[in-house]
């Protein structure tokens, strides 16, 4: 009985191993596939020193997992993109980044169909690009009903808030810019069953006083109400202006006391 | 490697009886929520209940006993995803994996599905059993997935009298090693 249990322990080890080389292949393939479609053939670097990726293991709400990007080294960074590697349309958002934006940290949440690698891709000034990865456990993130949809979704649709926070240093304000917007994928059923047809907002645009911070280029892997925490720098007057477009052409805008 | 015939069947038996150990740590949750009244209406990824109501629940091991004994009809529900008609951003869905020789109805699982979806739902089952309602039937998705328990409860709000549900799903199926084919979507759920 013994040796029966140690056989069969070293078949399920052995299955295991095969099963988990082959999902690590898999996952390789995969993201070859995603960098080649969103960056093309342009070489890449392992990002640790330049750029960290926070995100949950597991998750029970997969269509709203937190994803932090931190930039950790002194290289002057002027994009970052956040990929989904296993999303149906993987490329949750690229940043590029402007003179307002101090080099901190991004925030947003993210929709997540399946298990899969979150990349996080860091470009520096010289254009190389900088990468590191995170495997999280979560699915159905890009069907899951709109938690938000309602009568007054469209009349909703486009508010924006921004929320600051002090910090020791005036001139760096941490904030938290709120989009009131469904960002619908196409997957989402409605209460009789029929898809609600995918509206999402595909560029949002923030500077402060005439300087960009961010102009972010972004789709359906954005989660609903999309949240984001970023640091921007305030020098003298000027407001801050967000505007944002959605895949119907809606334009949304709005000005905020940069220095409030 | 060759292995002596009576190791062989010595590993196949103990590769089962994991199997069949692990099947049933994976069903035995303790916080499996208790079934609810009607379908499930929440997002379709959660903590599955571990019974159905006038069905029976199976584990890998099971399944790959009746797929072979049975041939049962094997029903996949797995959401597929829908291009927007519009897209900025590239669209790479993955190619969908599942049981060999299933049938593939993305949406079939859904809390509420539309009358077009349940007219195809019912007429493919008539089909797949050769009007039988004793024909043995599986429904599965993924891990944590209500659509499967969904379907299956419509299947036997239908009068079927042999539905097996398998909630482990094309996870567990794929990490015992088992095989799979690319799944093509059929039905109203497909764009």
């Amino acid at each position: 009985m013994k040796r029966l249990l140690i056989a069969a322990l070293m078949v399920f080890a052995s299955v295991a191993h095969a099963a988990a080389a082959d999902e690590m292949a898999e996952r390789e393939a995969r993201w070859k596939d995603v960098a080649g479609n969103i960056f093309g053939e342009r070489p890449m670097q392992d990002g640790s020193g330049i750029v960290k990726l926070i995100a949950p293991e597991q998750t029970l709400n997969a269509a709203l997992v937190p994803i932090t990007v931190e930039l950790t080294g002194d290289r002057h960074v002027v994009a970052v993109s956040v990929v989904v590697d296993n999303n149906p349309s993987p490329l949750a958002g690229t940043f590029h980044l402007g003179p307002a934006f101090a080099q901190q940290e991004l925030k947003m949440r993210v929709r997540v169909n399946e298990f899969t690698l979150i990349h996080a891709v860091a470009e520096t000034d010289d254009g190389a690009l900088h990468v590191v990865s995170r495997y999280i456990r979560a699915a159905g993130g890009c069907s899951a009903p709109s938690a938000v949809a309602s009568a007054d979704t469209i009349a909703r649709m486009g508010k924006m808030q921004l929320r600051r926070e002090r910090s020791l240093d005036a001139t760096l304000v941490p904030a938290q810019l709120l989009i009131s917007h469904p960002n619908f994928s196409g997957m989402q059923q409605n209460a009789s069953g029929d898809y609600t047809p995918a509206r999402y907002l595909e560029r949002v645009s923030v500077s402060v006083g005439g300087a960009k911070a961010f102009d972010l280029d972004t789709g359906i892997s954005l989660s609903e109400d999309p949240a984001i925490s970023f640091t921007y720098v305030a020098k003298g007057s000027g407001d801050v202006e967000v505007k944002a477009q959605d895949s119907s052409d809606a334009k949304f805008s709005q000005h905020f006391d940069a220095l409030k | 490697m060759t292995l002596p015939a009576t190791m062989r069947i010595t590993i196949r038996a103990c590769a089962a009886l994991v199997l069949l150990a692990s099947a049933s740590i994976a069903r035995a949750g303790d916080d499996a929520p208790p079934e609810p009244e009607g379908y499930w209406q929440g997002a379709m990824n959660g903590k599955v209940p571990a019974t159905i109501a006038g069905g029976t629940v199976i584990g890998t091991a099971e399944l790959a006993d009746l797929v072979h004994r049975e041939h049962p009809v094997l029903i996949d529900v797995f959401p597929a995803p829908r291009r927007p008609e519009h897209i900025s951003t590239p669209w790479m869905p993955l190619p969908h994996h599942d049981i060999p020789r299933s049938v593939w109805i993305p949406g079939a699982g859904s809390g509420v599905i539309s009358g077009t979806m349940t007219d195809y739902f019912h007429s493919r089952l008539r089909e797949l059993t050769g009007d039988d309602r004793g024909r043995m039937l599986v429904f599965y998705c993924r891990a944590d997935c209500w659509a499967s328990w969904n379907a299956a409860k419509r299947a036997i709000a239908e009068g079927y009298k042999r539905v097996h549900w398998y909630p482990d799903g094309v996870e567990a199926w794929q990490d015992a090693g088992l095989p799979t084919q690319v799944a093509v979507a059929e039905g109203p759920g497909v764009q």
